[in-house]
């Protein structure tokens, strides 16, 4: 078993390597095997479905850029996760100031016939990308990457403090909201 | 994760598959060789400060003015300092001249007293021989 997965992790590095060589079909892969992570991470952060696409192709065209600087698959998916994160954070900054509802935000509201349990996922969904862009990173990383704290605060350059008292801030505020 | 808003979350927050053919799109888009959008400014009025050429000539010329005010601040201390020593030396000179201007006039008494005295006793001297 752990011989199978040496030999995984061994053959991703070949892949990043050959990407790193400029190798097209490498670089493909690494699309394909990531484009989950860095996808939902969007998704989540913006209940957006074009907003979420637009910033996941902008991640991977960065990484493009800067496969080379990438040592290893661990290395990748930090960076996957931190890039996704800060530009969340930048776009819903830049989107505050616009302030223009989305289109899916507004069609998840009224789905009619949905089972109970995935309208209680979408409001949640809903709940989640309302929140300040900083708590909605942090619930992001935690709740969909099951990161602990002083994992987010790597990926985000923050003080593991700053980061346990955003979850904390987030959950009161999430709970309140679904209180009400 | 005992919290059952916390399973709630994880179960609402669990990874998503892009729309289909997500990684052909970003491949188009890196065969056309499209760079990353730059990112979104937060200050669209003042963002041309932050280009490159000029964000170097700004570094450069808020340090030169922090150079300046610190210079000037400095400068002024210093002035300060002198002023205040200055006006405590004169205090000084100006006490110490009250003192010997004391002690002077203290023994110009004591002086005056003693030929005073010598004169008292002269004059008795002739009184007596008369």
């Amino acid at each position: 078993m752990a011989q199978a997965e040496a030999v995984a992790l061994e053959s991703q590095d070949g892949e990043l390597a050959r990407a790193a060589g400029g190798d097209p079909e490498a670089f493909a892969e690494l699309v394909r095997r990531h484009q989950r992570l860095v996808y939902s991470i969007a998704w989540h952060f913006f209940a957006d479905r074009a907003v979420a696409e637009d910033l996941s192709q902008e991640v991977f065209l960065q990484l493009f850029q800067s496969i080379g600087s990438i040592e290893s698959e661990s290395h990748l998916v930090f960076w996957l996760r931190q890039v996704t994160s800060r530009k969340c954070i930048d776009h819903a900054r830049w989107q505050e100031k616009r302030r223009h509802p989305s289109l899916d935000q507004v069609a998840e509201q009224g789905a009619p016939g949905a089972p109970p349990d995935l309208l209680e996922n979408a409001r949640l969904r809903r709940l989640v990308a309302g929140l300040p862009e900083k708590l909605r990173a942090v619930v992001v990383l935690r709740f969909q990457e099951e990161m602990n704290p002083s994992e987010i605060a790597a990926a985000l350059g923050w003080p593991v403090n700053s980061v346990k008292s955003c979850l904390h801030r987030a959950l009161r505020m999430l709970r309140d909201r679904m209180e009400d | 994760m005992d919290d059952p808003i916390e399973r709630r979350l994880k179960q609402a927050l669990a990874p998503t598959d892009p729309p289909e053919g997500f990684a052909q799109r970003v491949m188009a888009r890196v065969a056309r060789g499209e760079a990353p959008r730059p990112e979104p400014s937060h200050w669209p009025l003042f963002g041309w400060l932050l280009a490159p050429a000029w964000r170097t000539a700004l570094a450069g010329a808020l340090a030169c003015l922090l150079l300046l005010t610190v210079g000037l601040a400095y400068r002024e201390h210093r002035l300060r300092l002198q002023a205040e020593a200055e006006r405590a030396r004169a205090e000084q000179a100006r006490e110490e001249l009250i003192l010997a201007l004391r002690i002077t006039g203290v023994q110009l008494n004591r002086a005056r007293n003693i030929v005073l005295r010598q004169m008292d006793f002269r004059r008795q001297q002739e009184n007596v021989r008369q």
